[in-house]
């Protein structure tokens, strides 16, 4: 048992190894994918790890009127794509961050 | 065909053994990798776990040369219904072997339901450090498969605290269980009470440049104690332990999907009796969040 558990482990270092490696660079492409869109990005505090994104991003997205959001743990920031035509107070942004646990902060750009 | 009475003995030796070893295993576990425990999930967060972890148990005091092994899978679903308040259902399935002598007796089937409920009493988010306090409760329904079961309702309340500072996280949390609240049943054994302590360190670093992935290297010190269990308000002997564990792991988190590996080494441990001494064991989980 002891011996399986330890192969498992070396294993999976090695394997995560590779996979880190692996990684090809991901650029923010929200602004490219979304050229008639108004692109706002906001610094965001509590966020611990990438399982973080998805909980943020939902409920961003819930607000009316936003297409969609990334969010960036390891930058501290949430990018946030809006309808051109839509008037979102960035209040009703932080509200959002709120409810995800997290603390919003200035708003970059 | 007729059983001698060496061997009549020798069964109820085995089948009495066996039992004592159930009524420990059902509350002796490490709490594993608790990275995350003070800080509640977002509001509507789904959290999908599964956990397998092995666990054996060997070194028999007695001359009956007693081997148990013990896997079990662990899945829990927790919602973030508001941004301070967490509902968690947990269930565990359990395979266990006993060996002694020749002969091996088998053990299997779903253990006590656990409904808990997390509130965040403190959260802290800046730029340089993020801080978070949580209480839970639970309460375990006696659902589990007859001759595994408690077959009574157990609480755990317990208290969690997070802290993060750059690439360092940090975890401890406290959980007291009291087992067979409101039972005063005369034929029945009680398991005794049990509180464990869990610390754990990781360093956490960045796979490639999306931020969509991290790797963890965590490091959980654990105290568990079990008090002795009851019989007609009797302490019932051989049961009863304390160990303190030592568990090296990692976690590695690509976007919405965790996984995570633990050994559990036991550093120090004290049974009362002749009970079996805990070996190195291991869980493996995987975690998805929606």
């Amino acid at each position: 048992m002891q011996q399986k558990i330890i192969s498992t482990i070396m294993f999976l270092t090695i394997f995560l190894s590779f996979t880190g490696c692996a990684t090809k660079e991901k650029t923010n492409s929200l602004s490219k994918m979304y050229p008639n869109m108004q692109i706002r990005t906001y610094e965001v505090f509590g966020m611990d790890c990438p399982g973080c994104h998805g909980g943020i991003e939902k409920l961003v997205k819930e607000v009316p009127n936003v297409v969609d959001a990334k969010a960036n743990w390891d930058e501290k920031k949430i990018t946030i794509v809006i309808k051109k035509e839509a008037t979102i107070e960035d209040k009703t942004i932080f509200e959002a961050i709120k409810r995800a646990n997290f603390t919003p902060g200035k708003r970059i750009q | 065909m007729q059983i001698s009475p060496l061997e009549n003995v020798y069964n109820k030796v085995l089948f009495f053994s066996f039992f004592l070893i159930l009524l420990v295993m059902q509350n002796a576990y490490s709490a594993g990798i608790s990275v995350d425990a003070g800080l509640t999930p977002s509001e509507k967060r789904w959290i999908f776990r599964e956990q397998i972890r092995f666990n054996s148990r060997s070194e028999d005091p007695s001359m009956m040369n007693r081997e148990m092994t013990q896997n079990s899978l662990m899945t829990v679903l927790a919602y973030g219904l508001k941004r301070d308040i967490t509902l968690v259902v947990k269930q565990m399935y359990m395979d266990m072997d006993m060996q002694m002598g020749g002969n091996t007796t088998k053990t299997s089937g779903f253990m006590d339901t656990g409904l808990l409920i997390k509130y965040g009493v403190f959260r802290e988010n800046t730029a340089s450090r993020i801080l978070g306090a949580a209480a839970t409760l639970e309460i375990e329904l006696p659902t589990g498969k007859k001759g595994i079961s408690s077959e009574t309702w157990d609480l755990k309340p317990g208290l969690y605290f997070s802290m993060r500072k750059g690439n360092w996280l940090g975890d401890f949390s406290f959980v007291y269980t009291f087992n067979g609240v409101g039972d005063s049943s005369k034929t029945k054994t009680i398991p005794g009470d049990q509180f464990s302590i869990n610390t754990a360190f990781a360093y956490q670093t960045t796979l490639g440049e999306g931020a969509d992935k991290a790797l963890a290297y965590v490091l959980e010190l654990s105290h568990e104690k079990v008090y002795t269990s009851h019989l007609n308000s009797k302490a019932v002997r051989n049961t009863g332990e304390d160990m303190t564990l030592i568990s090296p792991g990692l976690k590695l988190t690509i976007s919405s999907f965790v996984t995570e590996l633990l050994l559990q080494i036991p550093t120090s441990q004290n049974q009362k009796g002749n009970q079996l001494k805990r070996d190195v064991g291991g869980l493996f989980g995987i975690r998805y969040m929606f």
